[in-house]
């Protein structure tokens, strides 16, 4: 018996995907979290009941209640951010990591470059976290001498004549090709600094020691599997709001590829997109219906601190039929699939908005009660089901059934 | 989205070597000497045979000079050149099941103290594991050549390769440098490399062509990249195309070693030079023009050719 539970935000992230699945993730017992998109910098918040939290990213939000992470091909490998968060959750878990042979490897000169040319944007930047997630497809895609997977890690000095070559032949042509004139001074020191290079093959090594490397047949050996998407349909790189998207498709695409290779057997599959009951986008881009401040007094958000290269969080009105569209447009990847699944929804901190909320229903701003909204957005998106979450952890999650009219 | 953090003070710390770290840059660059399965005085004959899965296998030989007059194009060309050569050939597959072998190629003469070093034939990116193991001494001495012509001794007297002992199909052997031919090798010469006295007292490159062209099409790529060249290209181009003739190859863009071998296989094999050209994209595409201007598909009858 094999069950499938699959997670994807709805708008730009920040949906409360962590929650999500840290709460299916203690539902199944032999179950395993899959990321299928994104790299570190797409973060995930679990908070527990005792107040303790955490943003995963190499590790999948199932951690906590001790499920292992698979991180599918389509995931990007950050040594260095995998050390760094590794030794935070080191202290409170005994993680289980599985890493496809066949990820992208970011190096510290992906992330050097992404940083250099959102500085040299200035106020025009992208939104981008500066991890150079872009950078580390675009190095894999143009730089032959510089192509690096999860396989090739094992062969250091190839590694290090790899990491020699980024940094002597591939930065000075791609940062040319990206019209960056001036690098600041500290980058240029950095260039030229073979420690840099040392630390990153530390980390590697700290990575191969504690991680598992596989396909994704892998999946086989567990009951139920949970797909952790990152960030949100409305950032995926076909998006309409191209170009301040992500390059990675945010939703079922990626599961779907992932389902057919692995020949995966299952009962039961269910598609949960989440929302917040109001939009959040952080960095630059078009959001719809935006507010000038935070709508609700009570809204907090400890995992998106500001930072130098991705500015601050933004908020704006749900529109409810937009939200329909966002899903039904991302179903078509899955339509004429011999697949079986069933969708439902995910409304994330419900608790943060008054009793009354605004929102837009057919083109028009209503504001009702929180048992009314639910009701219209259950209704209008099409489904059945519905997790409602009162608050930042899973035992404030209730679920509910809509009854269609029939 | 956006909780991962890498700031200013996250490279600072990030830039000190940590005191614990396993891993040395100087160390890895530099191998420290030849590793002994590359060495011609244990290797008593390299084969490329026949296999279920590789049933029509081709013999390609690639040596690399790896003497200091490369410069510094030598570690990117050895580490990654290669490897980049060795995908391209396994993916477009120019000849019918290919087998490689690289060399790294130094200074006999000069007293290297690895003039010659040799993998195995392999019929799969594992080629590139190999790779690692040579290593580039960077020596190499004044007397305007490298020893292009080991790789001719060791390919002519110790490899035994199927495709031309069952079905008389010649393999191909590139030597790749930046300075003149060898004129000659000298006993000496082999007793050192090869740990064991031949019956000559020296054997001139034309003769050990001769040798080695019964078994292998042979081809050199003059690297214009290299300090010699650069200095002396023209008597290098000169003494290369009067030794070999239309196959003394011209690399203009070291970077593109491997398209460049990888077509000039294909225009051997029967393609047009057109449509090998028109192939690869933009920059590549004239880079491979440039290098293979002189080759046609008549190559094997045109002159200054060894001929049987």
């Amino acid at each position: 018996m094999k069950e499938i539970k699959v997670v994807i935000g709805a708008n730009f992230g920040d949906e409360g995907k962590g929650l999500f699945t840290d709460y299916f993730s203690s539902q199944h017992k032999n179950g395993i979290v899959v990321r299928f998109n994104g790299g570190s910098q797409a973060s995930h918040t679990v908070t527990t009941s005792n107040g303790n939290r955490h943003a995963f990213s190499h590790f999948c939000s199932g951690t906590l209640v001790g499920l292992p992470s698979y991180l599918s091909s389509f995931f990007i490998a950050n040594p260095i951010l995998f050390r760094k968060e590794f030794e935070i959750v080191s202290n409170f878990a005994k993680p289980k990591v599985y890493l496809n042979k066949d990820c992208l490897v970011a190096t510290p000169y992906d992330m050097m470059i992404n940083q250099i040319v959102e500085i040299n944007r200035g106020v025009s930047r992208h939104g981008s976290c500066g991890l150079g997630f872009n950078e580390t497809i675009e190095r894999n895609r143009v730089f032959d001498y510089g192509k690096i997977s999860v396989r090739n890690l094992f062969d250091k000095n190839l590694m290090a004549h790899a990491l020699d070559s980024i940094r002597k032949y591939h930065i000075p042509m791609r940062l040319k090709s990206l019209g960056v004139s001036s690098i600041p001074k500290m980058y240029q020191d950095l260039f030229k600094d073979d420690s840099i290079i040392e630390n990153y093959l530390d980390d590697i090594d700290l990575l191969l020691d504690n991680v598992n490397i596989i396909d994704n047949s892998v999946l086989d050996k567990y009951d139920s599997v949970i797909f952790e998407g990152a960030q949100g349909l409305r950032l995926d790189q076909s998006h309409k709001y191209f170009p301040h998207v992500t390059r990675s498709n945010t939703g079922i695409k990626n599961v779907v590829s992932i389902l057919e290779q692995s020949k995966l057997k299952y009962e039961n599959m269910d598609i949960v997109y989440i929302t917040r009951p109001y939009l959040t986008r952080h960095g630059a881009g078009q959001l719809p219906n935006e507010f000038e401040d935070k709508p609700y007094l009570r809204i907090e958000d400890l995992t998106n601190v500001p930072n130098p290269y991705q500015g601050t969080i933004r908020y704006g009105l749900l529109d409810i039929n937009n939200l329909s569209e966002e899903i039904s447009n991302d179903l078509l990847n899955i339509k004429d699939k011999e697949f079986k699944y069933d969708v439902s929804l995910g409304i994330s901190c419900m608790d943060q908005i008054d009793e009354e909320i605004d929102y837009i229903l057919d083109s028009k701003k209503l504001k009702t009660n929180q048992s009314e909204f639910i009701e219209n957005v259950l209704k209008v998106v099409g489904v059945d089901k519905g997790y409602v979450s009162y608050g930042p952890t899973r035992d404030t999650i209730k679920e509910l059934e809509y009854k269609k009219e029939r | 989205m956006g909780g991962g953090r890498w700031s200013d003070s996250d490279w600072k710390s990030y830039s000190t070597s940590h005191v614990a770290s396993k891993s040395r840059v100087e160390d890895i660059y530099t191998s420290k000497a030849i590793v002994s399965d590359l060495d011609p005085k244990n290797i008593k004959i390299r084969e490329s045979r026949d296999s279920t899965d590789n049933p029509n296998s081709t013999a390609l030989i690639v040596g690399l000079d790896v003497t200091g007059s490369m410069g510094s194009i030598l570690d990117v060309t050895a580490r990654q050149g290669l490897k980049a050569l060795a995908e391209g050939v396994y993916s477009r597959k120019p000849i019918s099941d290919p087998h490689m072998m690289f060399m790294g190629i130094g200074d006999v003469e000069a007293g290297d103290k690895s003039p010659l070093q040799v993998t195995q034939f392999e019929a799969d990116i594992r080629i590139a594991e190999q790779l690692t193991k040579i290593y580039l001494e960077g020596g190499g001495g004044g007397n305007s050549y490298e020893s292009y012509a080991l790789p001719w001794y060791f390919a002519a007297m110790h490899t035994s390769i199927d495709c031309f002992e069952k079905r008389n199909k010649k393999g191909y052997i590139f030597t790749i440098g930046d300075e003149q031919p060898t004129p000659y090798l000298r006993g000496q010469d082999i007793e050192r490399v090869f740990g064991y006295k031949p019956q000559f007292d020296k054997i001139s490159a034309e003769d050990l062509l001769t040798m080695v062209s019964r078994q292998y099409d042979v081809y050199h790529i003059m690297v214009e990249e290299g300090s010699h060249f650069r200095r002396r290209g023209e008597t290098v181009v000169k003494e290369w195309t009067e030794l070999l003739g239309q196959r003394a190859i011209r690399l203009s863009d070291h970077k593109k070693l491997g398209e460049v071998i990888v077509s000039t296989i294909q225009i051997a094999e029967g393609e047009s030079a057109d449509k090998v050209i028109s192939s690869w994209d933009g920059s590549t595409g004239l880079v491979v023009a440039k290098a293979i201007e002189s080759l046609n598909k008549n190559i094997s009858n045109s002159n200054g050719l060894i001929k049987f």
